[in-house]
């Protein structure tokens, strides 16, 4: 290919997706940018440039309780879905037969076939107190009232695995499947049984799998608003819900500023981990 | 080696399944001590396999293998005394050289002092030193393999398991690599098991060759002895080239036999208890066939029959000339140049060999 019909292929290639983004979000930051920096009196804002709601946001104790609870919920979500995950993808790769294979795969990818809404709704019939799990665990006499499963911290977090998952497996499947079987081999020739193996080998070339799903994971949840709104019976607060709040009570300055907040956020940790893991990869190589 | 000693390697009536195939169907093998073997075959013919089921990569559906005398069924690989190298070698990329050729001492706990001793040994002997810290994906084809030799050697296995590591390196390389292979086995002493589809390859380097066909050792015996007493057909062309002449046994004369093909009567050498009306074949290796122009008479070579140059190749070191023989044959001759002497394509010629030259072979 000459280097002229590369530039037009290239155009042609990302023309639209670069349109789309300076056209329509990088615009759309610029105003969010600009209304952060207006003021809010009497149930409404007003176009002077005064930066009170960013002194709100930052000042105010209140909202460090929600960053810290989102980072909770981000933190528990990762850590439960990588106990489930990693053993999940490692048991996708040991199966042979191809009809369970497929059974498998539909199995851990199906939360993503249907809407996080229906979803949460679901776990509403299976959880409540006068839920089908209630109602088991009554009749059994296992307890003498309901258990609060729901519209606490344990209900989001619920909630949010069963998102999350598919998000944690499949990073680190896609590169479980492509380890060489013969590395495996090769240990288990060298001395090395099943522990020694998996310690010295695929766990360590399974790392950037489970940096990315650990990444991707984590972000995912602190940027969550649905799960939690319907999850979290109010008692669950997180970052996006005080978002939506605000825009529900005209206090558009506060979203903007929050929402910037999370955006920065958002890429701080990304930016903070690739360089971290770049870092351990370069020093792992000599 | 006193010659009760048990062998270093020996495999009892194995045979290994998968599903309904058969990869290596009642094989039956021993291996000398300090001995170089290779498996050679086509591509799916159970060498790869007969070698992990050493190795302990597999376990066969009946038989039984012992190393030294002792079974070694059920036993896994990682407490087989025997090591082995892989195909596309299986270096641990996210390892250093240094850590690539340590790993299998430090998986059986060795002292850290004693462990960079063996390393710092192993890589003179495969001529790398000073590359411990180096990242085993910056290192060349050779280089690699010469790591994959050391991580291997390195823990002094009993047996050493080689899968086709030079399949993948360029001509040269690979020509190098096998003599470097043959001097390393010679000075560690080690028994080598060698996996390979070239038949160069199998004759520079080994003691012995045992050719294999459908799950099924064909031949198993010196390199020399296999490559002049082939006792199939399938040996005579797999490990170098024969002209194979079909016919049927006219008459068995002590370790002679007498053939009649439609070239006429050949007499060939025969060490099969064969009777007269089978039907057989004559291999007859093409440097072994005299090809002379008419008004000369063959002398002291027992079998000729005349023919027609159809096709003369400049090999280099080697001229080839395909014959078309009178009854409608074909023969494949070659000679050193000088020796080919000044032939043209379409000149009638004689083709001529000894008896001692080509051997009956059964199919």
């Amino acid at each position: 290919m000459s280097e002229r019909n590369l530039k037009r292929t290239l155009i042609g290639l990302l023309g639209p997706a670069f349109a789309l983004v300076c056209g329509l979000f990088v615009p759309a930051l610029a105003i969010l940018l600009l209304v952060s920096t207006f003021n809010f009196a009497g149930g409404r804002y007003q176009t002077d440039v005064t930066f009170q709601a960013y002194r709100g946001f930052f000042g105010d104790p209140f909202y460090y309780h929600i960053i810290g609870q989102s980072f909770l919920v981000g933190i528990t979500c990762t850590a439960i879905c990588l106990l489930l995950g990693y053993p999940t993808a490692y048991a996708l790769t040991k199966i042979r037969r191809p009809y369970l294979l497929l059974i498998s795969y539909v199995l851990v990818f199906s939360p993503l076939l249907t809407s996080i809404v229906v979803r949460a709704y679901g776990w509403l019939v299976l959880l409540s107190d006068s839920g089908i799990t209630n109602w088991v665990l009554l009749r059994l006499h296992i307890v003498d009232s309901p258990v609060r499963l729901i519209f606490n911290f344990t209900g989001v977090v619920l909630g949010l695995v069963h998102f999350l998952l598919p998000f944690t497996v499949f990073p680190i499947l896609s590169v479980l499947v492509r380890l060489d079987p013969a590395l495996r081999e090769a240990a288990a020739d060298l001395g090395a049984n099943r522990v020694q193996t998996f310690l010295h080998v695929t766990a360590k070339l399974s790392f950037p799998g489970v940096f990315a799903a650990t990444q991707l994971t984590f972000l995912l949840a602190i940027n969550a608003f649905v799960t939690p709104q319907l999850l979290g019976g109010g008692r669950v607060v997180v970052l996006p819900q005080q978002i939506y709040q605000n825009i529900t009570v005209l206090n558009v300055p506060m979203a903007a500023v929050q929402s910037l907040f999370l955006i920065a956020l958002t890429c701080a940790i990304a930016a903070a981990s690739n360089f971290l893991f770049s870092r351990t990869r370069l020093s792992s190589l000599g | 080696m006193p010659s009760h000693s048990p062998a270093a390697v020996e495999v009892r009536g194995v045979t290994k399944r998968f599903g309904t195939a058969i990869a290596v169907n009642s094989v039956s093998l021993q291996v000398k001590e300090n001995e170089f073997l290779s498996l050679l075959g086509p591509s799916g013919c159970g060498k790869s396999t007969l070698l992990r089921l050493i190795g302990g990569f597999e376990e066969p559906n009946e038989g039984e293998i012992y190393l030294h005398g002792k079974s070694v069924r059920g036993v896994p690989p990682y407490r087989r005394s025997t090591n082995m190298i892989f195909q596309h070698l299986a270096l641990f990329p996210h390892l250093s050289v240094f850590d690539n050729i340590a790993f299998g001492q430090r998986m059986k706990g060795v002292a850290r002092n004693e462990i960079r001793n063996k390393v710092e040994r192993i890589l003179q002997l495969v001529k790398l030193s000073g590359y411990e810290e180096r990242g085993v994906r910056e290192l060349s084809g050779g280089q690699q393999q010469r790591i994959a030799i050391a991580r291997a050697l390195v823990n002094e296995p009993e047996v050493l398991l080689l899968d086709e590591p030079l399949a993948a390196l360029d001509l040269q390389l690979r020509v190098q690599m096998q003599h470097e292979l043959k001097e390393i086995q010679r000075r560690v002493g080690t028994t080598f098991i060698f996996v390979t589809h070239d038949q160069t390859e199998a004759l520079t380097m080994s003691d012995r060759i045992a050719v294999m066909r459908g799950g099924v050792i064909e031949q198993v015996g010196a390199a020399r002895s296999v490559y002049e007493n082939p006792e199939t057909a399938f040996v005579a062309t797999f490990l170098g080239d024969s002209n194979l002449i079909a016919g049927a046994i006219q008459e068995v004369i002590g370790e002679t036999a007498m053939v009649s093909t439609r070239d006429g009567v050949v007499s060939a050498r025969n060490r099969h208890p064969v009777s007269a009306g089978l039907s057989i074949q004559v291999a007859l290796r093409p440097e072994k066939v005299r090809v002379l122009p008419i008004p000369a008479s063959p002398h002291n070579l027992e079998n000729s029959c005349k023919g027609r140059v159809r096709r003369i190749t400049f090999k280099g070191t080697l001229v080839e000339n395909q014959i078309d023989t009178e009854a409608g044959g074909s023969l494949v001759s070659l000679a050193t140049p000088d020796l080919a002497g000044a032939l043209n394509e379409g000149d009638a010629v004689t083709c001529a060999w000894k008896t001692a030259d080509c051997v009956v072979v059964t199919s």
